[in-house]
């Protein structure tokens, strides 16, 4: 019975102990490189709703548009005439005579740029017709659908 | 010492380099924009002469105003009853070589008795009136004090 009792203890002992000769540890870091940016929403259609020679300037309507930026990452925004490559910064404001209604107007933008928060921020592209224009239109009334300059960029830098 | 206005120039460089601008990218969109213009009262291409009783209103000559760079605008029975302006911005390219303002008042009772080159009223030197009845038109010359005008501007 004593030699039961042995072998079992010794058995025990030799389970409880570690087969580990020993152990080290090492640190490691983990490298982020973040690329900021900006992404411009679509921009709804700039409207204007104008009468022939009317004496006060017109609001234009719409142009709202939203821009999500990396967080606090600062950003202008810039107008440039015309729908080609653009070239940034671009303008704050621009001026054009549309070519088929034949009245000129001015776009400008509700702020000139901000700083990203990680979400969506919503701005406006804002236009202004003077007043007293006659414009040109062979009917009742027109709009410039024919027209070959109505498309302008909006342009976000970061 | 050939190298010092380098070394005096360069940190200058690096200066306005660090100072400009730099943006590092940038995003693009369109914007569209998009015109509705209407006629004064919409009446059309050819303006509706306007009944007797509601004469007062804005008339308004899109013949000749803008080739000329000018606007005209005729204010008829409310004192104003023509101008003629350049469009804003742009020169006034009317045969007087440059851009004024015509106005002239307007005296109904007259209209009856005479045409408007026996009794010329304001100032200018190629203006027409003609009172006609466009409904039943007899020709020019045929006169009545409260029948439709018709304004013939040369300008």
């Amino acid at each position: 019975m004593k030699r039961i009792l042995t072998a079992t203890a010794i058995a025990a002992a030799l389970a409880a102990g570690s087969a580990q000769a020993g152990n080290t540890s090492g640190t490691f870091n983990v490298n982020v490189t973040l690329t900021s940016a900006c992404t411009l929403s679509a921009v709804t259609n700039v409207a204007f709703a104008y009468t022939s020679l009317q004496a006060a300037a017109a609001n234009a309507t719409g142009g709202g548009f939203s821009v999500s930026c990396t967080n606090t990452l600062p950003y202008t925004f810039g107008l440039q005439a015309g729908s080609g490559a653009a070239t940034p910064p671009g303008a704050s404001t621009i001026s054009v005579t549309d070519n088929a209604v034949n009245l000129g107007y001015s776009l400008g933008l509700s702020a000139a740029g901000g700083t990203g928060n990680g979400v969506a921020q919503n701005f406006s592209v804002t236009g202004t017709m003077a007043g007293s224009q006659a414009g040109t239109c062979a009917a009742a009334s027109c709009t410039n659908g024919a027209a070959t300059n109505k498309t302008h960029t909006l342009i976000v830098n970061y | 010492m050939r190298s010092a206005p380098l070394v005096r120039v360069l940190p200058a460089l690096v200066a306005l380099l660090a100072g400009a601008p730099s943006w590092a990218d940038s995003d693009a969109q369109n914007v569209t924009v998009g015109i509705t213009l209407s006629q004064p009262g919409g009446s059309g291409v050819t303006p509706v002469p306007p009944h007797p009783s509601q004469r007062a209103g804005v008339c308004y000559s899109r013949s000749l105003s803008e080739r000329t760079g000018a606007t005209v605008q005729v204010v008829c029975d409310s004192g104003q009853f023509v101008s003629i302006e350049a469009l804003p911005g742009q020169r006034f390219l009317g045969v007087h070589g440059g851009a004024f303002r015509y106005s002239m008042s307007i005296d109904r009772d007259r209209f009856g008795t005479g045409s408007a080159a026996e009794n010329p009223f304001g100032w200018g030197t190629v203006t027409m009136l003609r009172v006609y009845d466009v409904e039943q038109a007899a020709g020019p010359g045929d006169f009545r004090a409260d029948r439709p005008l018709e304004l013939v501007l040369n300008f």
